[in-house]
């Protein structure tokens, strides 16, 4: 078994990688075997930070051949380095698991003298939690960029998701502060997946069920908003990617002259990831969200900010207006636009009614009419205002006006 | 009013409907099956025994109008700790008889949705504890956990954990003393003692040592956001989860 020492050394390292989610999968267990996969994921536990443990996010190494400016394990940063093997790493995911602490593994490497030879062992390892192990829970592999293509490939057949991280917004930013890396690189392999996940899934063979991801730094480099959401798009169309993670930019214990002393604020992840949201759910365009000088509104929601730029759209009619105009509605969620379209099947809907149905109004009734009643505000000026406060005491009610079961339901959705 | 006491559960509360409708005061009767329950002056009050038939008949009723899943949701509803359950389900029951059909999406209806919420809580709860819930492995092999749910879930959560695990386990419930157990081929779902002296395997205190080292390792101290924290992983629930232990 792996000792607590080098545990912390590989797990601290890895926390960055954003990524936690366990979901997309249906893998089941098998008569000998251990674990299966839950479609929804399941979160294990919930740190400090207000981040979920679903899996256990570790390194093979983080004994590094590149120099990646912003990253805590380049080479020319002096750190405590250490690896582990495949037997360790399996024996580590099995009592894990076993006491429900995890949901499964996600496994990544630091470039360990090369990208085959990292690839090689990232491949060992998963092969023998899967065979060897008998291991049937989630597994998310990290891909090593500019490893053999026929490596990553063959990985891809044992793991239920892989990612291969875009790292920063720009080439050219990606130049400077990770210059062994190179967008090809990244996206090369990413395309070969997308590829062979369509062709399997022809196939009927089991390759990579839970798809793609990846993620970039935000704040370490100076792309606006709108690229980083322009990008966001394309790789959800071009590479039909699940999910793109946004981590932003913590400095850690190092200064260098290419990046900011400081770290990109929370809030302008917080709002990246609304806007992502829009883009995946709810219709919208990278386009339509972003402002004239390419960034969001600070002090409204994304959707928020589209609807007052947009007021000759509203009110709309509750009772009759399609689901697509309704989730364009500020406050209306995929959840109560369901309702609203189930209820008024059965009866008129009034304003009473939505709050009977739990429709959150305090921003939604600006933008609608229920019966043909409007009950916002009419003045430009105070319906911002009334907006900015709804937006104010939204941070301090956010968890404690969602209900419990609410909650739960955007953990597993990555709504909020 | 008249107050129509039944046993806990499912089928006593199908019985008081019954008996509720058969006295033809449905429209001013309240259900509960809570002992503690305070009468006001001039209220009426009966305690129902439990009667299948009778409870069969209602659920018939049940079935043929909200389809088998109406029937499921009150029987979800019934493992609430939700004071008011009896009388939310009563509510909710009386709706369906009367409109004739599935009622579970009119999601104006007032009585629709603080039925379905109540049911949605203790599914969520279940779904939670699928990942809050904590095994130790026992000196003889066996997984082991023990936890204090708000709702009547162990029956609930015991499938969950035979379809991934292939080892014997037992869920102990502590607040209700009921258990789930699994020895591999048969699940034995019961109210017993808590056991009191369980003893641990010899790796037992090694893996939980790299577990809550890791909770601590994993964490990005610059970002500290407890409020979070506690939204999505209740106070109450941390007692049985080792990595909020102090050293
Ligand atoms: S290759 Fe990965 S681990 Fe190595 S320095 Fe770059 S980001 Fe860090």
């Amino acid at each position: 078994m792996i000792d607590g020492e080098r545990l912390k050394i590989l797990t601290e390292s890895a926390k960055y990688d954003v990524s936690c989610s366990s979901s997309g999968s249906r893998r089941a267990n098998t008569p000998n075997g251990i674990g299966n996969a839950s479609f929804g994921g399941i979160c294990h536990s919930f740190t400090a930070d207000g981040r979920c443990i679903s899996l256990l996010k570790i390194l093979m190494s983080n004994k590094c051949a590149y120099d990646c400016q912003y990253c805590v394990n380049r080479r020319s940063n002096d750190v405590p380095r250490a690896s582990a093997t495949p037997d360790e790493l399996c024996q580590l995911v099995i009592e894990f698991y076993k006491r429900n602490y995890i949901e499964g593994l996600f496994l990544s490497s630091a470039v360990e003298r090369s990208p085959d030879c990292t690839m090689e062992l990232l491949l060992e390892t998963v092969i023998k939690l899967r065979k060897q192990y008998c291991f049937n829970g989630y597994i998310h592999l990290k891909g090593i960029p500019n490893a053999d293509p026929l490596l990553i490939e063959r990985a891809g057949a044992y793991v239920d998701r892989m990612s291969f991280n875009i790292e920063l917004p720009s080439e050219k930013s990606l130049k400077l502060l990770a210059p062994q890396k190179s967008k090809n690189a990244i996206v090369r392999p990413m395309r070969m997946l997308t590829n062979d996940i369509a062709l399997k899934k022809r196939e009927r063979s089991k390759f990579l069920p839970a798809g793609q991801t990846t993620q970039m730094i935000v704040g370490a480099s100076p792309e606006t908003d709108g690229q980083i959401l322009r990008l966001t798009e394309g790789l959800y169309d071009a590479y039909r990617l699940k999910r793109v993670y946004y981590s932003s930019y913590v400095p850690v214990n190092f200064t260098n002259a290419n990046l900011p002393a400081a770290g990109a604020k929370l809030l302008r992840e917080h709002r990246l990831y609304q806007a992502d949201w829009l883009l995946r759910f709810y219709g919208f365009t990278a386009e339509e969200i972003v402002r004239e000088d390419g960034f969001l509104e600070e002090e409204y929601d994304p959707k928020c900010a589209w609807a007052i730029r947009h007021m000759d759209k509203f009110p709309v009619e509750v009772n009759t207006a399609p689901v697509e105009t309704l989730v364009r509605v500020p406050g209306i969620g995929i959840r109560s636009a369901y309702r609203i379209r189930e209820a008024r099947k059965y009866a008129k809907l009034d304003y009473a009614d939505l709050k009977k149905m739990r429709v959150v109004l305090k921003r939604a009734r600006h933008f609608i009419t229920a019966d043909g009643k409007f009950y916002g505000e009419e003045n430009y000026g105070r319906l911002k205002n009334a907006l900015l406060l709804a937006e104010k005491t939204d941070n301090a009610e956010q968890l404690s006006f969602l209900n419990g079961a609410e909650i739960v339901k955007s953990v597993i959705t990555g709504e909020l | 009013m008249k107050v129509y006491f039944f046993d806990d559960g499912q089928t006593g509360f199908y019985s008081a409907v019954f008996r509720a409708y058969e006295q033809k005061r449905e429209n001013d009767a309240y259900l509960t099956s809570l002992t503690s329950f305070q009468c006001a002056l001039g209220d009426e009050s009966e305690r129902v025994e439990t009667d299948e038939t009778k409870a069969a008949r209602v659920q018939k009723s049940v079935r043929l109008y909200g389809g088998t899943k109406a029937d499921k949701d009150i029987e979800t509803a019934f493992r609430s700790d939700c004071a008011e359950k009896a009388q939310i389900a009563f509510l909710y029951l009386k709706r369906l008889l009367r409109e004739k059909r599935d009622i579970s999406r009119s999601f104006s209806f007032d009585e629709v949705m603080p039925f379905n919420t109540l049911v949605d809580k203790v599914w969520l709860e279940r779904h939670r504890f699928t990942g809050f819930l904590r095994f130790e492995e026992t000196k003889n092999g066996l997984l082991y956990a023990e936890y204090a749910p708000d709702n009547d879930i162990t029956d609930l959560l015991a499938p969950h954990f035979i379809k991934r695990i292939n080892l014997p386990f037992v869920i102990c419930d502590v607040k209700r003393s009921r258990f789930a157990a699994w020895n591999g081929k048969e699940l034995a779902l019961f109210n017993a003692d808590i056991p009191t002296n369980v003893l641990r395997s010899q790796f037992e205190k090694n893996v939980n040592d790299l577990w809550r080292g890791y909770f601590k390792a994993t964490n990005v101290k610059e970002r500290p956001h407890p409020k979070q924290q506690d939204g999505y992983l209740p106070r109450r629930y941390r007692k049985f989860m080792s990595e909020f232990d102090e050293d």
